[in-house]
């Protein structure tokens, strides 16, 4: 056999091939990027492959609406190649002011071409200058089919539009849809106060020319705006911050660790929860972290950052959540459960999410999540703290892990207000609950919910 | 060092089914060394023995970047397979060309070594890839009758 893999990729020949990956052989796009961005020597050309990559994953849905109304055969029934040729194309006609329209084109036609299919290049070349040549396209009647219009607005498929409108309303939902598809403003970061103090991070950053704000719902959290790979900036490498998003942090908030608690993260890769828990506990106290996950690499993510951010007092081990271990029966006195999710709250960082994700899914997530929050709820020493936490917006999960805690576990409930920023309490943070929403909030969908123990 | 003559597509033995291997004998160990020689030199990642003209179930392999983790296995047999991709694939016995193939993303296979101790092997990706097809070669089938779409010149270097 021959191959072409050591071969340099040209931009779009790397999107066509990223897209491929995504939607043949369903490989997550985070995975598909840290393959094929590589293989791209020139950094402009690198940004390129990714935004024509990102952009027609993010708009495939729109990109499918706009290409059927010009191509006989449907997207769905095209050769996945010449789909991915043509969802790239229409994005860059649609969406990208700086590529002239015959240039797109005569790329698209070269690249059929270069995939096998001359047959179909005279195919390629009239969609795609069809669609070059039209003015503007109407989207779905909103008056007369609203999930229709909403889908293809958003790009997010029917199922996804139908179970959001239900749950949460039409105007939260096309605000949550809006921000799917918004550039992030900025990351947040949360400093390793036992390594450097935050104060002295900022200085760091800020005589790096960065720009900084504190973070809006937590201590040591810091806003970074328009950062393009923050692993090359001052301070990461020696562990003086770790990427995690403020959502994720009220999990760890709301576990009020006070220093010296044995805690146990049972979902833990890539490890923020574990380090920022360890971080705290390092600081006021002698408590410990047990970190878990279920596949080998994702301990050696675990072990990576925590070697990183010098962590000490974390043990990672890699054990299935779903199986209960006798020995760990009533040993902690708080337990992580940020268990496995449909992921609706990150779409804006994983778009294929909104485009895979089905309600036979969630529904066999719901059953996942109740088998580890059983086991969860085991681990917990009497008068122990349970924090549940995921990061999707579907209520069937999070609501449905909160009563099953509440009901079947016989847990109770805590307030979150002692423990999260005031401008985080609703209505429910009293119940022991928060829902965050992207586009109401400055962060990820994430929910988290507090649970005590009764004492025996 | 030996290199031997690639049969190209057209060459009937390309086409048939090659025998089962009873016994590593010195013949045997040339022709495993002569086929690694004859792949390094022709720049591919995989030789199988039917490609240099000899119809037994022998193949080579060696999908590093340096090149030196050769691979030889005898009677390989496919024992599972999981996952897809869908790639460029390219053959030493149709020179300048490739098309596009779906394959398992991970595959284990059984067989043996040059010593006919036997030994079992899971690769994934690139390796995958590379095990079926050279083990397809066994069966006589070349990958241009799983291309989907047509075949084409492998694209020199652009700008």
């Amino acid at each position: 056999m021959t191959t072409e893999e050591k071969r340099s990729l040209t931009a779009r020949e790397a999107a066509v091939k990223m897209l491929l990956a995504v939607c043949k052989d369903k490989q997550f796009s985070h995975v598909v990027k840290g393959k094929y961005l590589d293989k791209i020597e020139e950094k402009r050309e690198r940004a390129l492959a990714t935004r024509l990559f990102e952009g027609s994953l993010e708009r495939m849905i729109e990109l499918d609406y706009i290409i059927d109304r010009f191509s006989k055969t449907p997207v769905r029934k095209m050769k996945p190649a010449i789909a991915a040729i043509l969802r790239m194309t229409v994005y860059q006609l649609r969406f990208m002011d700086k590529i002239p329209a015959g240039a797109a084109c005569n790329e698209a036609v070269k690249l059929a071409k270069k995939y096998g299919f001359s047959g179909l290049s005279g195919f390629v070349n009239g969609v795609a200058r069809s669609v070059a040549r039209a003015e503007e396209i109407p989207y779905p009647d909103a008056e007369k089919d609203r999930v229709a219009y909403l889908s293809v607005k958003y790009s997010v498929t029917s199922t996804i539009v139908e179970q959001m409108l239900a749950q949460y309303g039409a105007e939260i939902s096309e605000r949550i849809f809006a921000s799917f598809l918004q550039q992030e403003e900025s990351i947040s970061i949360r400093c390793m106060t036992h390594v450097i103090p935050t104060n002295e991070v900022k200085k760091r950053l800020s005589e790096a020319d960065v720009t900084i704000e504190s973070g809006y719902y937590s201590a040591d959290a810091l806003r970074l705006t328009r950062i393009d790979s923050p692993e090359r900036l001052p301070g990461f490498s020696e562990g003086a911050f770790y990427i995690q998003d403020e959502s994720s942090m009220q999990a760890v908030l709301a576990a009020g660790l006070t220093g010296d608690e044995r805690v146990l993260d049972l979902c833990a890769a890539p490890g923020g929860k574990s380090l920022m828990a360890a971080d705290i506990l390092t600081v006021s106290g002698n408590g410990t972290v047990e970190a878990r996950d279920l596949t080998d690499a994702k301990v050696a993510l675990l072990n990576e950052n925590k070697a990183r951010c010098h962590i000490n007092n974390v043990t990672v081990r890699r054990a299935d959540a779903t199986v209960f271990r006798k020995e760990d029966e009533e040993a902690y006195d708080v337990v992580l459960a940020d268990v496995p999710c449909s992921g609706l709250g990150i779409i804006g960082k994983k778009p294929d999410i909104k485009m895979f994700m089905t309600t036979d899914q969630e529904a066999e997530l719901c059953v996942l999540q109740k088998k580890i929050l059983g086991n969860a709820v085991r681990y917990v020493k009497p008068g122990g703290v349970l924090v549940f936490s995921t990061c999707t917006l579907n209520k069937d999960e999070n609501m449905g892990g909160y009563e099953f805690l509440k009901k079947e576990c016989g847990l109770q409930p805590e307030s979150l207000e002692q423990f999260l920023s005031k401008e985080l309490w609703t209505d429910s943070t009293k119940d022991g609950y928060l829902q965050l929403i992207p586009g109401v909030h400055k962060t990820d969908g994430f929910f988290v919910a507090r649970f005590r123990k009764g004492k025996r | 060092m030996a290199l031997r003559k690639i049969r190209t597509l057209g060459d009937p033995v390309l086409q048939k089914v090659s025998k089962p291997i009873a016994e590593v004998n010195e013949k045997i160990k040339e022709l495993a060394y002569d086929m690694l020689d004859t792949m390094y030199t022709a720049n591919g990642v995989g030789l199988a023995a039917p490609q240099v003209g000899v119809l037994k179930r022998i193949i080579v392999i060696d999908v590093s970047p340096e090149g030196n983790k050769p691979i030889v296995l005898i009677n390989p047999e496919i024992i599972a397979m999981s996952g897809t991709q869908s790639g460029e694939e390219g053959c030493l016995s149709v020179p300048g060309k490739s098309g596009c193939v779906t394959r398992p993303n991970e595959v284990t296979v059984r067989g043996y070594n040059l010593k006919m101790q036997p030994i079992e092997l899971t690769g994934n990706e690139l390796l995958a890839r590379a095990l079926c097809h050279e083990i397809d070669h066994l069966d006589g089938v070349v990958y241009v009758q799983k291309v989907e779409g047509d075949l084409h010149d492998v694209a020199v270097q652009e700008d």
